[in-house]
């Protein structure tokens, strides 16, 4: 299975719409995919995807619920499906996972029992016996140091950073990569970066020079796509979905960023040796099959 | 194996479920370079690959994957089997083909698997076993041949 963390330390840089389009890009080419988002704040993935109707219900069963093990039903029931893609929406409980989580670990502790704090949504994830049933696991934690992103990046292994092309941008990849670092020593694990993604880059000469000092491959340097982007909040949907539903016409250079999104989800499946069954051309708004 | 890498973690956090991803059918699988046969199948053409079986190192390759392991790659040869000198399952692995499998292929699979980590005594990546069970089969022709005819080949 190919799993990875989407996350940047910068907020706003296009994190949710990167892991929503990838994660689209997976599925249109035939894998079975899993996202977990892990926001606490509104706006999220699941908004994106149309999948947050029960974010603030009380009664209702969440991943919180799962990782500190007081779950209301199935871990198969948790998940929710927009345009093909598995989904574990976020709920407003997860603003509490961390008191949740200290809260275990002390009763453990009390007991004598070890307990990972940050191993938990690899647990729940591992119980729920994801490996069998996806192809593609993606987290999208929130853009800051919180324990939600220590639990994704302890069950992901691997990250796809998106990057502002900016002064700001290069810092905060600095930043994580001294985050990754300490957090893989500490828990004694192998931390990957799968890509770095320069993301509403406009070409400028600043821009082009910071790109150079990026150390991580970067396989695709996505343009300024602002319209397209806000196309797609506002429909709750993929940029390929957007594309083909609620754009009156194709823009050539919005069907290159799809193409983008196919070419990034094709690199990231060979970092696992993984191929998909039907990748389409990169790009294609119709489900073209180039087997 | 700790630590902080450019290109894919090693580590699998799911490894107790199998590395990786058993259900999925088109998980890459390399065609040996075989002396006669096509290595063709019913439902794709399985290329032909250019590398030596087995034995040969895991040196670059022009594929893009490669990049994402760039300094990590195995390139000096220090006589390690090959399953511990690579860095990552596609290493050595020049060519990718897509494999559709009946269903009944891929459930066996899955049940030799574990029979022949039973015997080994350890797991086996998927990949590996696939390739190896091409190796084994291509050397067996007259099976080979016995299961097409199973499935209509040579029907009068």
């Amino acid at each position: 299975m190919l799993s990875y963390t989407v996350y940047s330390e910068a907020g706003g840089v296009g994190k949710s719409s990167l892991t929503a389009n990838l994660a689209a890009a997976h599925a249109r080419a035939g894998l079975d995919v899993l996202v977990v988002p892990l926001d606490p704040q509104d706006g999220d993935l699941s908004r994106l995807l149309g999948v947050d109707d029960d974010r603030a219900d009380h009664e209702a069963d969440n991943l919180v619920r799962h990782m500190v093990g007081s779950p209301r039903g199935s871990f198969d029931d948790l998940i929710q499906s927009a345009e093909g893609i598995d989904v574990i929406p976020e709920h407003n409980l997860l603003s509490d996972l961390s008191d949740f989580l200290t809260r275990e670990k002390q009763q453990a502790e009390k007991l004598g029992d070890a307990y990972n704090i940050y191993a938990q949504l690899q647990r729940v994830l591992q119980e729920g016996d994801i490996a069998k049933q996806y192809d593609v696991l993606i987290c999208d934690p929130p853009a800051t140091e919180s324990d939600h992103l220590y639990n994704a990046i302890y069950a992901t292994r691997n990250l796809v950073i998106p990057v502002e092309p900016s002064a700001k941008g290069e810092a905060s990849v600095d930043g994580l990569q001294q985050l990754a670092t300490n957090f893989a020593d500490q828990m004694g694990i192998e931390v990957g970066v799968l890509a770095a993604v320069p993301n509403g880059f406009k070409g400028t000469n600043d821009q082009t020079e910071l790109l150079e000092e990026i150390s991580f491959p970067t396989p695709e340097v996505i343009g300024d796509r602002t319209s397209l982007m806000e196309g797609c909040w506002k429909q709750q949907c993929s940029a390929f979905e957007y594309q083909r539903e609620h754009r009156d016409y194709p823009r050539d250079h919005e069907l290159e960023t799809l193409a983008q999104f196919d070419r990034l989800a094709r690199y990231l499946e060979e970092q696992r040796g993984i191929e998909a069954p039907h990748p389409p051309e990169p790009g294609a708004l119709e489900d073209e099959v180039t087997v | 194996m700790t630590g902080f890498k450019s290109g894919a973690s090693a580590d699998d956090p799911f490894s107790d479920t199998g590395d990786a991803d058993d259900d999925l059918e088109t998980e890459s699988a390399s065609a040996s370079e075989s002396t006669d046969s096509e290595s063709r199948d019913e439902s794709e053409s399985a290329e032909t690959a250019d590398r030596e079986q087995g034995q040969e190192t895991a040196s670059e390759t022009t594929t893009a994957s490669e990049a994402t392991t760039d300094g990590e790659t195995a390139t000096d040869s220090r006589g390690l089997p090959w399953i511990y000198e690579r860095n990552s399952i596609t290493d050595g692995r020049k060519k990718t083909v897509q494999l559709h499998l009946q269903k009944s292929s891929l459930d066996r699979e899955r049940d030799t698997r574990l029979e022949i980590e039973d015997v080994l005594g350890e797991s086996v990546k998927k990949a590996d076993l696939r390739e190896a069970a091409l190796l084994v089969g291509l050397e067996r022709i007259d099976d080979v041949a016995d299961q097409l005819r199973e499935w209509g080949y040579d029907f009068d």
